[in-house]
């Protein structure tokens, strides 16, 4: 009797103990590391595998400023189509800024310190500093930056955070916005490994309601972030189309 | 990831295509439309220059055309976080290294591409990340 009992104790003490270890491994330190997209640029995808999501949505501008996004959208896919894909900011080293610099399209870093969460995407080593647990300041006292000035607060283990001061020049997907716009975001661990960051866009001058999707993130085990020079790369606008071109070296 | 995440992402991916929008990462650091996917070429080159940069890798060779003449070529290559983990690394190539290249060729001129697949002097045969696309000819 007092043979069987013991495994029997150990297992009900691990059953237990189980969920409570799975609840544990997930902590507001869960954020800390380096992260990739599920669907990472890396890999030669398998034939037939599905294309990699897009995870953003299609902005909801009002009415007057729609016809002319899309007419620029229709042009950009066109120019592309023949060829000569616009010089786009990323490609001069201009920083894209919130929140579009949340995509992993490169891979991203999160560091959790004491009053703080700074989060560097390695695409044009693009920083933001998240301050915690510090009041919003006035929009008026807040310079246009490209990341814009963040402030978040822990809810359990998602840390909501709050952006305003965007510059015009950072744009998400070519959509314009106001100086008033202002992102709200959740950053929410799904597992020791993945955390979702949900994204809603404000902006009652541009939008007709909130714009949200959510950016997915997989823990890019042992990649330490690489050094990016974005003045080495080749890419210029050719004068005649302003089309995309390579310099070409001899 | 969620099975009810994928249709979700799925019906975005719909939307976007309706909207012309460009079906790739928005984060990406420029667009390969410039090269000609469909119309790859295979060639024959001598390194003279390999560049090690993010967010692109290049290199610069001497390669030989149909006719026997020989002219230089730059290929683009991902970003030097992709290709480590395609078995490419800093000191892959020197100069004076025969490869053998699969490529885009540049739709506007016929001296560079975007590198698809390439022969590397110990006879490794790799490829350029996800992002750039497969070899289609070999």
């Amino acid at each position: 009797m007092r043979a069987l009992s013991k495994p029997i104790a150990f297992a009900v003490l691990f059953a237990l103990a189980a969920p409570a270890v799975a609840l544990a491994a997930l902590s507001r330190e869960t954020l800390n590391g380096t992260w990739e997209s599920p669907w990472p640029p890396d890999v030669l995808p398998k034939p037939g595998a599905p294309p990699r999501p897009v995870e953003t949505t299609p902005p909801p501008l009002k009415p007057q400023y729609l016809a002319a996004w899309k007419a620029q959208q229709k042009a950009a896919a066109e120019a592309s189509a023949r060829g000569d894909a616009p010089v786009n900011g990323a490609a001069q080293c201009i920083p894209p800024g919130m929140p579009s610099m949340m995509n992993p399209g490169f891979p991203v870093e999160v560091l959790l310190s004491p009053g703080r969460m700074t989060v560097i995407n390695e695409q044009l080593n693009q920083i933001r500093r998240i301050y915690l647990d510090e009041p919003q300041m006035a929009l008026d006292d807040a310079e246009p930056w490209y990341q814009g000035h963040s402030v978040g607060h822990w809810e359990g283990n998602v840390l909501v955070v709050n952006t305003i001061g965007l510059k015009d020049a950072a744009r998400m997907s070519g959509v314009p916005h106001s100086a008033n716009v202002r992102i709200d975001e959740r950053f929410e661990p799904t597992s020791p490994d993945t955390f979702e960051d949900h994204i809603t866009v404000t902006d009652p001058e541009y939008l007709t309601g909130p714009w949200s999707w959510t950016y997915h993130y997989r823990r890019k085990s042992g990649y330490k972030i690489e050094e990016f020079v974005c003045e080495n790369n080749r890419v210029y606008a050719d004068p005649k189309t302003g089309g995309q071109r390579i310099r070409l070296e001899p | 990831m969620s099975s009810a995440f994928v249709p979700r992402a799925l019906c975005g991916l719909l939307v976007a295509a309706t909207l012309g929008l460009a079906a790739q990462p928005a984060a990406a650091h420029h667009s390969f439309a410039m090269y000609d996917n469909d119309h790859q070429i295979k060639l024959n080159g001598v390194v003279s220059k390999f560049e090690w940069t993010n967010p692109h890798v290049y290199i610069d060779l001497m390669v030989t055309d149909a006719q026997g003449a020989s002219k230089p070529f730059t290929v683009e290559c991902a970003a030097p976080g992709i290709l480590n983990r395609n078995g490419w690394k800093f000191n892959l190539l020197k100069p004076g290294d025969k490869v053998i290249l699969v490529v885009a060729p540049l739709r506007a001129g016929p001296d560079g591409g975007l590198l698809k697949e390439i022969t590397v002097p110990d006879g490794r045969v790799l490829n350029n990340g996800g992002f750039a696309g497969p070899a289609l000819i070999h």
